[in-house]
């Protein structure tokens, strides 16, 4: 048994801490149409796409939460909707060739979509949201959609490089 | 044993699911001061949002500044006309304040215009993502905010505060479709509830409901707040009138408003903090 090298256990969440005062703060400058992105979503499926399930589940529900301190009102929409995109992923991605350029930005558009479905139902379900779901389709989710996997094309390669270096853990925490 | 891992991982998800839906549950029904999680968070990474927020706030001003060059100077035309004519206005108007104060002092006129305290707050960061419009402002129960005082700018209403943490609050900002204000016509006198909404590109306004069908109102006019509710003091300036709906049935008119404050360029604002008693608070069975 090789000792677990806790650097690489803690690196993701603290890199995960600054990528949600990143996107609080200086994403608030980039939107687009009235939509910004979300880089928090994209590296969680990031992440699950390149480490596989349970670290990715964890990634999801640690997200989640970080996201949901920021989430005005309710606590716990942001938590369930990311947890069961990453896990989603995760199962999916044992069954994919991961070489392909495109993979990453795919899998951000459908997840981005199913996470924000899952959103927009328990809004629905808790009465917070009136909002048309056409429209909401057409003016929140499917931009943000667009503009994540943009962003996951342009910054795979980064998370995986750094993936390798300072989060994969060659003792298996799982 | 790879199989079992992942029945194992799935039965978390869904446990965690229900735990999670229970919360949303109860948070959504009251919520007051942030959780111990949201707090501690918040107290951690509001200090370091508040420096990346000002430097995206410096950035974008710099390129929007660039951008600008060429219409600042017909604004700087158009400025200064006005100004000529405020000035003059400010005339009239001394003229008509000291009248005023000497009418008043025959009467002995009580004065009804509360004076209001505002304390001044940073906006550190704003809501994650595309849902909600919601902010952070870098100041909580420490300096004697409370949940429902209503933040507003030099321009107008911004807002209202719904959660409070030790040195940081959630503000709930007016163009947030959850955000309902009593508003009032300032020309017309007419009395309708202000809603947030989201135009189908993504602008920031305001809706005007339940005005009466008879109503006046015209395009352009001034909207405020009415003071009806408890929470709102009366004529903080909202907006302007963009748009007037009638409904099918001639009821009611819906008003669209463009609010006066650039919700995309927020960086101070202040919170009103004794315009509300602690008897105002409604009754929310804690």
């Amino acid at each position: 048994m090789r000792g677990i090298n806790v650097k690489k256990i803690v690196f993701p969440f603290i890199f995960l801490l600054f990528l949600v005062s990143i996107q609080n703060s200086l994403f608030e400058f980039v939107r687009i149409f009235g939509v910004k992105p979300d880089i928090v979503l994209t590296f969680i499926i990031c992440y699950t796409l390149i480490n596989g399930n349970p670290r990715g589940t964890v990634m999801g529900i640690a997200g989640g939460m970080l996201k949901d301190v920021f989430f005005g009102g309710v606590f716990g929409l942001n938590s369930i909707a990311c947890m069961i995109c990453a896990y989603l992923i995760g199962i999916v991605e044992e069954k994919v060739y991961k070489d392909n350029i495109f993979i990453p930005s795919i899998f951000t558009f459908l997840g981005t979509i199913l996470k924000e479905l899952i959103v927009f139902a328990l809004l629905f379900v808790t009465r917070l949201n009136h909002e048309n779901f056409i429209e909401s389709l057409t003016s929140v989710i499917l931009p943000e959609a667009i503009y994540n996997a943009v962003l996951a094309a342009i910054l795979f390669k980064f998370f995986s490089r750094l993936n390798e270096k300072y989060f994969s853990d060659p003792a298996k925490m799982f | 044993m790879r199989r079992i891992l992942q029945n194992k991982l799935l039965t978390i998800v869904i446990v965690l699911s229900i735990v999670f839906f229970v919360f949303i549950g109860f948070t959504a029904s009251k919520t007051d001061r942030v959780n111990v999680f949201e707090g501690v968070v918040g107290n951690v990474l509001t200090p370091v949002q508040k420096y990346l927020y000002m430097g995206g706030q410096r950035v974008g001003n710099f390129f929007g500044f660039i951008g600008d060059i060429s219409t600042i100077k017909n604004e700087n035309e158009e400025l200064k006309k006005k100004n000529s004519e405020l000035e003059q206005k400010l005339i009239d108007y001394d003229q008509v304040v000291s009248q005023n104060d000497r009418l008043k002092s025959m009467l002995d006129f009580k004065d009804s215009n509360k004076v209001y305290d505002y304390y001044g707050a940073n906006i550190v960061g704003k809501g994650s993502d595309n849902w909600n419009d919601t902010f952070i402002i870098d100041k909580g129960s420490n300096h004697g905010i409370k949940k429902y005082y209503p933040v507003v700018n030099s321009n107008g209403l911004i807002g209202q505060v719904v959660e409070v943490g030790p040195n940081w609050s959630k503000v709930l900002s007016m163009v947030d479709e959850r955000s309902w204000v009593s508003g009032e016509v300032s020309r017309t006198r007419d009395q309708g509830m202000i809603q947030g909404y989201s135009g189908s590109s993504g602008e920031r306004k305001c809706k005007m409901l339940y005005l009466p069908a008879d109503s006046k109102v015209e395009k352009g006019d001034i909207v405020a707040t009415s003071g009806i509710s408890k929470f709102f003091p009366k004529g903080v300036k909202v907006g302007v009138v963009e748009d007037i709906e009638s409904d099918n049935g001639d009821f009611t008119k819906t008003l669209i408003i463009k609010p006066e404050v650039d919700f995309n360029k927020l960086e101070e604002v202040f919170v009103i903090t004794n315009s509300m008693k602690d008897t105002d608070y409604p009754d929310e069975g804690n």
